[in-house]
């Protein structure tokens, strides 16, 4: 026989004692239990079906959102082509118009000049006037005597194999000698150098033109001897390539017209006996040349912009539980019955580098706040590690121990708190920036990166009262288990409107998700997204 | 199914550590919703039951920390230690009898008493449950357990007049 005082610590005693009818036993519920049961079920699924309405509420304003800025984004461009397709048009009509007035003035030169002897070469906007005049130009031996008139248009090709490219005005006189022609082009925006070569024959058919382009002010010739003056270039090439890319020609007036003298100037600017100064002249003036990029310091700071800005928003905490230990008194669920969010907010500067038109890389610094209410909890008192009893608070940053000095605890009391907890962050993102619409006034972007966060200011400010009418008061500024160094991702849309004088003022929707919990060591796992809407201004360098 | 399943065990197990069956049924309608809510979080590595049984022990500590706000003091001068004969105990008490003499020790013995006896625990996992430190459990456990045997003895004693005045009618 064994008795209890003979192994008075041996617990299999009491389960021997026990274990039959406690370890293993039954009770009916009472009817009154299972009533509350149904109906907890019932508002279970009552809950259900509210987050599903819910969630569904959500997913259309989110696709409603979506829907809208592709609305106004699609009637945007609706009207821009709108208004391209007005500008083409009126291009077109003015193109015919100077087509036909160049046709009717062309023929009355020629009837005029052949009159006089002159082998006149003339175009029109058409590639078979054109091809016909080029050939006229470059085939001819005959030697000028008088003027030739000869008008190009863009981006024309003739068949025999030329390519005429400028960006020079209308009007070319081309004075032509034997396989040489060099003319001299002046006009009043810009002076004309052309090259024509035969592809028929090459290697004797190269001219230098310096044409004058008669026009109703009389600029002057350019010089030979000063190549910078001239800025723009007729180059008929290889047959592979010829276009034209000069202006609709126009036929000049009788009074612009060159007299016998200045057309018997040529040639004033010969590539062969001069030719460093013609390449200084073709890659200064070729309109097809791209030019050197120079880096300045000039050039660096106009692709930069610099912003201020200021976002009011609304953070959600995603929580977990760190080891889904069904035994922790705190988890997800009672800390989200236990706290609600409050105003959040970040304010801070913006650098922008341009490069492309489209893209930018963008980083800054900013600070941010977020800031949580603790609702009314009755907490109680807990060996902490150092021994003591304390109180301590379990908020979504961490935990809040809060002094035995301040607040007095004893086994078996309890307290009943309330307040703030808020923590602070600096942050420094990294951005790429799309800007899908440019316009004059109106820019669209997108935007997204990483941001390092660096935990700066935490504070939990409560007020709590015990059941022996006891008070107080008390701020503490720590937060055990928040890490000083957190990771997010962030993007957003924004629209940016320019007000000139390099300011612009923009707004923009953006989440910022952590990618990394802003604690550890902690049993529950916090994940924090911030909701903002951001209000700036940018300046442009 | 769940709540047909364990309601039964469930609830003799939160009557351990209660003193009365409403209480009991409070903390097994607020284990029953902490269970739906965990529900998705259970990875079948263990028992289902015995998931459910951690989660009502969990529901009942909590019920305790939240109720007991006074420390239990305890006057152990008229408990003796008695001998108990584990044969008598088994043979002429009932298990009902047993579930009210548990669920009438002090909240604090109580708690201590059934987690270490029922639930394994050792006195530092106790401690740190409960919010004590590892001796006040440890005496806790012993002023449980002379309160048990006194009142074992009692019944004992009670029954053993009973029968005898049985045999003698």
């Amino acid at each position: 026989m064994s008795t209890m005082s003979e192994n008075y610590e041996d617990k299999d005693i009491e389960k021997l004692i026990f274990g039959g009818g406690l370890a293993s036993g039954a009770i009916e519920p009472s009817e009154k239990f299972w009533n509350r049961a149904y109906e907890d079920i019932l508002q279970r699924e009552n809950r259900t079906s509210l987050n599903h309405i819910s969630s569904w509420r959500g997913a259309f304003f989110f696709a409603g959102t979506i829907a809208l800025l592709l609305g106004s984004y699609v009637i945007y461009m609706h009207s821009e082509v709108s208004d391209i397709k007005q500008q083409l048009t009126k291009f077109e009509n003015t193109q015919v118009n100077t087509g036909q007035q160049n046709a009717n003035q062309t023929t009355a030169t020629n009837t005029t000049e052949k009159s006089s002897g002159n082998t006149i070469l003339s175009s029109t906007n058409t590639a078979t006037t054109q091809q016909t005049n080029e050939r006229k130009a470059i085939t001819s031996a005959t030697t000028f005597t008088g003027k030739q008139n000869r008008t190009t248009s863009y981006n024309s090709t003739t068949s025999s194999g030329h390519t005429i490219t400028s960006s020079a005005p209308p009007l070319v006189n081309l004075a032509s000698n034997g396989n040489t022609n060099q003319s001299n082009i002046n006009s009043s925006t810009a002076n004309l150098t052309e090259e024509v070569t035969d592809v028929n024959n090459p290697g004797t058919q190269e001219t230098t033109a310096a044409a004058i382009v008669s026009t109703t002010s009389n600029t002057p010739l350019p010089d030979a001897k000063n190549p910078t003056s001239l800025s723009n270039k007729v180059a008929i090439d290889a047959p592979a390539d010829r276009t034209t890319t000069t202006p609709i020609a126009n036929i000049p007036s009788p009074q612009n017209k060159l007299s016998p003298a200045q057309t018997n100037k040529t040639p004033l600017i010969t590539k062969k006996t001069d030719s460093a100064a013609t390449e200084s002249i073709l890659d200064s003036t070729n309109s097809v040349y791209t030019p050197k990029k120079r880096i300045s310091f000039a050039g660096i700071l106009s692709k930069i912009s610099v912003s201020a800005f200021y976002a009011p928003g609304a953070t959600e905490d995603f929580l977990r539980d760190k080891d889904n230990d069904p035994t922790n008194t705190i988890t997800a669920h009672v800390l989200k019955t236990q706290q609600d969010g409050d105003g959040t907010y970040a304010v801070g500067i913006r650098l922008a580098y341009d490069i492309s038109r489209k893209w930018s890389i963008q980083t800054g610094a900013y600070y941010s706040e977020y800031t949580y209410n603790i609702n009314p909890t009755i907490i109680y008192p807990q060996q902490q590690e150092n021994g003591q009893i304390g109180y301590s608070i379990t908020t979504s940053s961490g935990t809040v121990f809060l002094p035995n000095s301040l607040v007095p605890a004893k086994l078996g009391d309890s307290i009943k708190v309330r307040g703030s907890s808020s923590r602070g962050y600096i942050s420094i993102p990294l951005q790429a920036k799309y800007k899908f619409k440019t316009g004059a006034k109106l820019n669209l972007y997108a935007d997204g990166g990483f941001s390092v966060n660096i935990a700066k200011d935490r504070q939990t400010t409560i007020h709590w009262d015990n059941t022996a009418l006891q008070e107080g008061d008390l701020s503490v500024e720590s937060i055990y288990g928040l890490t000083t160094v957190q990771y997010s991702y962030n993007f957003g849309l924004g629209a940016e409107y320019l007000m000139g004088k390099g300011l612009s003022i923009y707004v923009e929707p953006f989440v910022d998700g952590s990618f990394t919990s802003i604690n550890k060591n902690t049993p529950v796992i916090t994940y924090p997204y911030f909701f903002g809407m951001a209000l700036g201004i940018t300046y442009h360098f | 199914m769940l709540y047909k399943q364990f309601a039964a065990k469930m609830l003799f197990v939160c009557c351990r550590y209660t003193t009365n069956r409403e209480e009991a049924e409070d903390i097994l309608q607020e284990g029953f919703v902490n269970i739906f809510e965990k529900l998705s979080q259970f990875k079948f590595e263990g028992s289902l039951e015995g998931w459910v049984r951690r989660i009502m022990v969990n529901k009942a500590i909590e019920h305790y920390r939240k109720t007991s706000k006074i420390f239990p003091l305890l006057d152990i001068e008229d408990v003796q230690d008695e001998l108990v004969d584990v044969n008598d105990v088994q043979s002429n008490i009932a298990s009902a009898e047993l579930l009210e003499m548990i669920q009438s020790l002090p909240p604090m013995y109580k708690m201590v008493f059934n987690l270490y006896i029922f639930e394994d625990m050792n006195h530092k996992e106790i401690g740190e449950r409960l919010g004590i430190v590892e001796g006040t459990s440890k005496s806790n456990l012993f002023h449980a357990r002379m309160l048990l045997r006194k009142k074992l003895n009692h019944s004992l004693i009670a029954a053993k007049k009973n029968e005898y005045h049985e045999r003698k009618l």
